[in-house]
């Protein structure tokens, strides 16, 4: 048992040195979260302004160069990553708030709920979640909003199955059993002894669920179900392909939005998947199975 | 004192996983001021009656009044005061705190649970005078430790101050000392053997029928979910009635038997939960069953008081009933001669006669 536990221990201690993905993934959000807050200082116009002419190439002035109205990408970009991110952010925490509560109750009390819960969530699993916030924007408008409480409403079910898996280990522990012969309250043990060891998991989840909240934000974007009052990284892309970006040459216009996406959904997938496995050191395989990374053993440890 | 109710009273409780009958109609009552241990092996029930008895289990019938009122019925308010007077205190010390949980913390949790005081410096002093009282040396230097830095004897012994806290009438004790080192278990009984003395009804389950001899006021042995033999610890000992005693006591290593003469053993696997024999539950594997046993399942009878201080011996074994025709404490060996024509090893530790 000791020796579990020394290797636990190291196998902890090798995972606290940063690796150089985690430190790029942190600057590369830090980036553009102080982007996203500097936008009305740096860009006090907002997006949209005409600041020159359509598809000026980048110059010094505009690093980027100009889009189809002749406003700064890099006006847009920053404006666009406030959308994005707030999208990313909002629906992200409600898809954690969401299968959290519904992982850590079915998990922790088990039984009949168990099961209701576990069906509920293998309904929205199986809906395929593009066709159904189509018909949903086509019904309840294309407010910013909608989009968000979509995505959530969505994206909830993964995270409650991992989420309610951890839960079921932690009721088993002594401490939480205890806690009951005590006489604490359902609620107390649940608060004070299983969330704490699914908090972990939820920091993980939130990551994971950020980066696919704001590329399933840029999809309805794409496909011209979205607020057009605003500029996201999405509606950046949407606007290139329609406002003839590519016959224009014009790829100054095109990549930064979608370098844009694809680094941050790059980020919180890196940072997600290290806190995931920090956080839980006998995991062989992620729960995204894209990769199975080795436990190393107290022999190769010792060397 | 004795027209108040028992402590804990155990009564008729049956615990079932399924079709296993864990827990089979036992009984077993503990005044304040005594330590009773519940003695048997693996699977006899023992931890399954010490959980139902501290209402993490939902026994299928029977009922476990503490100070008089029953567990098992209570709901809502009266459960959680009930909770309160009956602490457990389980086997593994290390799993049993929570490890995000500071001593202080841990120890101050059943306070918090039952709502003792809003006032942090009250609950401060309570938890350091439980601390205290369960040997922590210096209780305010561990108050912001946490249990990875401490040892196993520390941390059973936070787990017992944590159950003391709120000054409980009942602790049942899950095989408090088996996790711990054998030079820290002397101390962990003695502090046990201390609270006992206080006052507090201790029940306390333990396969080591040493430790049961010298810290008991009361020994219960188990089998296959049934009390078989129970009885003050000098008198189960030194002439257990019960063949399944016999065996346990058996198969206590002596220093004294030489290296060459085997161990003795009992033969077989205790019965399938699931599928009890009709008759004695210990019969398949006796070596001293009658024809009878087959068939009878026998209940706890009273034995005749060998000693003059009147200590109640109750005895579950066909040979044992009053009026059956060898109640002489030899009588299970020579039966053993006679029927078997093997001298039985079991009762080896019976007397100078043997």
């Amino acid at each position: 048992m000791s020796a579990l536990a020394e290797s636990a221990r190291s196998t902890r201690r090798t995972a606290r040195r940063p690796t150089p993905g985690l430190v790029f993934s942190i600057a590369v959000l830090s980036l553009f979260t102080a982007g996203a807050l500097l936008a009305p200082a740096l860009f006090p116009a907002g997006s949209g302004a005409q600041v020159g002419d359509p598809y000026a190439f980048p110059s010094s002035s505009h690093v980027l160069g100009l889009d189809d109205a002749g406003s700064d990408v890099v006006a847009e970009l920053l404006w666009g990553a406030r959308v994005s991110l707030l999208v990313g952010v909002l629906a992200g925490v409600m898809t954690v708030v969401l299968g959290g509560i519904a992982g850590l109750v079915s998990g922790y009390f088990g039984g009949w709920f168990e099961t209701l819960l576990m069906r509920t969530t293998d309904f929205f699993l199986v809906i395929p979640v593009l066709p159904v916030m189509i018909v949903v924007a086509a019904l309840y408008g294309t407010r910013l909003v909608n989009t968000i409480v979509i995505i959530g409403l969505l994206s909830w079910p993964g995270t409650a199955r991992v989420v309610r898996s951890q839960a079921k280990t932690v009721r088993q522990r002594l401490y939480v059993r205890r806690a009951r012969a005590m006489g604490a309250s359902h609620g107390r043990t649940l608060i004070q002894h299983v969330l704490p060891q699914v908090v972990p998991l939820l920091g993980a989840s939130t990551a994971l669920a950020i980066g696919h909240a704001i590329f399933f934000e840029a999809a309805l974007r794409f496909l011209g179900l979205a607020d057009r009052s605003t500029t996201s990284w999405g509606q950046m892309i949407a606007d290139s392909f329609e406002r003839g970006a590519i016959t224009a040459e014009a790829w100054w216009v095109l990549l930064p939005p979608g370098l844009a996406i694809g680094l941050v959904l790059l980020s919180t997938t890196v940072i997600g998947r290290q806190l995931e496995q920090r956080t839980n050191p006998r995991l062989s395989v992620s729960h995204l199975g894209l990769r199975s990374f080795r436990r190393p053993t107290p022999v190769q440890e010792a060397q | 004192m004795s027209e108040e109710s028992p402590a804990l009273v155990i009564d008729h409780l049956d615990v079932r996983y399924g079709a296993r009958r864990a827990v089979d109609d036992v009984s077993i009552t503990v005044r304040g001021g005594e330590l009773v241990a519940v003695v048997g092996e693996s699977g006899c029930g023992k931890s399954s009656t010490a959980m139902a008895a501290v209402g993490l289990l939902k026994p299928a019938a029977g009922s476990v009044r503490v100070t008089g009122t029953d567990l098992v019925s209570a709901r809502g308010r009266g459960r959680r005061e009930l909770l309160r007077s009956i602490q457990l205190i389980c086997q593994d010390p290390y799993e049993a705190l929570d490890p995000r949980f500071t001593v202080e913390d841990v120890v101050a949790e059943p306070l918090l649970v039952h709502r003792v005081t809003t006032s942090a410096a009250k609950r401060r002093a309570l938890v350091v005078g439980a601390l205290e009282r369960a040997g922590v040396p210096a209780a305010e230097g561990y108050l912001g430790r946490y249990p990875h830095q401490l040892s196993g004897g520390q941390l059973q012994r936070i787990a017992i101050a944590s159950a003391i806290v709120l000054e409980p009438r009942v602790l049942i004790a899950d095989e408090p000392v088996s996790m711990l080192d054998v030079s820290l278990r002397a101390g962990v009984l003695k502090l046990f053997a201390d609270l006992r003395d206080s006052g507090i009804a201790i029940l306390m389950i333990t396969h080591d029928l040493v430790t049961a001899a010298q810290y008991a006021d009361r020994v219960v042995v188990m089998y296959a979910g049934r009390v078989v033999e129970e009885g003050r610890p000098d008198v189960v000992l030194s002439s257990p009635r019960h063949p399944y005693t016999q065996a346990l006591l058996a198969a206590v290593p002596d220093p004294e038997r030489s290296r060459s003469s085997p161990r003795p053993e009992l033969p077989g696997e205790p019965p399938d939960l699931a599928a009890l024999p009709p008759g004695c539950r210990f019969q398949p594997r006796c070596p001293v069953s009658l024809d009878e046993c087959a068939l009878v399942d026998p209940e706890l009878h009273a034995q005749p008081s060998i000693s003059p201080t009147h200590a109640i011996h109750l005895v579950a074994c066909v040979r044992a009933f009053p009026g059956a025709d060898d109640v002489p404490t030899r009588a299970p060996e020579a039966a053993a001669v006679q029927s078997r024509g093997a001298p039985s090893e079991l009762s080896s530790h019976d007397g100078p006669a043997s």
